[in-house]
């Protein structure tokens, strides 16, 4: 009724739990964390034929331990993929911010995911460059820093530097916007996926070595951001 | 000696429909007059009413416009607004902690 809700109340409890229901309403309804997580996913995806069709080069090569036994390999570097992803990224978070708007507009109120989109998209531009200044590095042979990168225990450098931790840490900034703190829970494991050794070592070898963890990756990504398209529409048809 | 949080309260603000228009817009950018109208359950002529005791008191900013050839009233909230929101939520915090210590 509009009189009883326009009326004066003293509780001062009962209003602030009526301010409390009103952010939660609007922090609801703009939600759209579905978006980013299938883009990103795609990106993730696109990266494979890129990845693997593309020019590749050959890095430092060593042995992965000092055993007799061990094999040595050689780190290969995708120079299409270190094209492909700051590229990639930018256009997916641009796509992102201009959802969001029309998204927005169409609900009957103007967000601006900036605080999304333009730490994503920094970040995705500073890793890249990150990972081609280290390219350009550790591909010298015998150079100090090839040497450091070659010992698979700072392997973790990598990962740091690759695509999908600068996904993860984006995903941060999207969960802060839109204080949603399952996507920041799902992207603490996330982080996990993409840095922890265990799952992520230096097993593999070959032309498609990277495939396994992009399929991984944006998997995750696909499967997560499907699951919050469903709950986010559910919430939604129930507000309707 | 410091006053009692239920003499420091705006009057503008202290009431729950104004204080929902405004806790709304400091979610947003801009809120539709539509958007309010349908989250706070209220006719349009006591929107209206409320959103002028606002924009008075200048705490909010009303536009109006067209989106195509529909007519759109956009609410954006002042940094004024925003100041007196947050004296509010902080004055009625401050009302319930004394009211549960007694």
């Amino acid at each position: 009724m509009a009189n009883s809700k326009s009326g004066m109340d003293d509780d001062p409890r009962e209003i602030l739990a009526a301010q409390a229901g009103f952010v939660k309403e609007v922090r609801t309804s703009q939600r759209a964390t579905w978006f980013p997580l299938i883009v990103l996913a795609i990106v993730t995806f696109l990266a494979i034929p890129i990845e693997r069709l593309g020019r590749r080069t050959i890095g430092e090569c060593g042995a992965v331990t000092s055993a007799s036994s061990t094999p040595h390999f050689c780190r290969i570097y995708s120079v299409s993929g270190l094209i492909y992803w700051p590229i990639a990224l930018v256009i997916a978070y641009a796509v992102i911010s201009n959802f969001y708007k029309i998204k927005s507009r169409e609900l009957g109120v103007e967000t601006s995911a900036r605080k999304y989109v333009i730490p994503g998209a920094a970040i995705a531009i500073l890793l890249s460059a990150a990972s081609y200044l280290l390219f350009l590095f550790s591909s010298r042979q015998r150079s100090v820093l090839g040497i450091y990168f070659m010992d698979p225990s700072n392997s973790i450098i990598f990962r740091a530097l690759a695509p999908a931790f600068s996904i993860c840490l984006a995903l941060l900034f999207l969960a802060r916007f839109e204080k949603n703190n399952v996507l920041l829970v799902f992207d603490l494991l996330y982080g996990v996926l993409v840095l922890w050794p265990p799952i992520r070592g230096l097993h593999r070898t070959g032309f498609w070595s990277l495939a396994p963890y992009r399929v991984i990756d944006g998997g995750v990504l696909l499967i997560v951001g499907i699951l919050f398209s469903l709950t986010q529409r559910t919430e939604a048809k129930r507000r309707v | 000696m410091s006053r009692h949080p239920i003499n420091v309260l705006n009057e503008v603000v202290h009431q729950r429909v104004r204080l929902g228009i405004l806790t709304i817009a400091h979610e947003t950018n801009r809120v539709e007059f539509g958007y309010l109208k349908t989250t706070m359950e209220l006719t349009g002529g006591n929107l209206s009413q409320h959103l002028t005791v606002l924009e008075e008191a200048g705490l909010i900013a009303v536009e109006k416009g067209y989106e195509g050839k529909r007519a759109r009233t956009w609410v954006t909230i002042t940094k004024a607004g925003r100041l007196e929101l947050r004296e509010e939520v902080k004055q009625l915090k401050l009302l319930i902690s004394q009211i549960e210590r007694k």
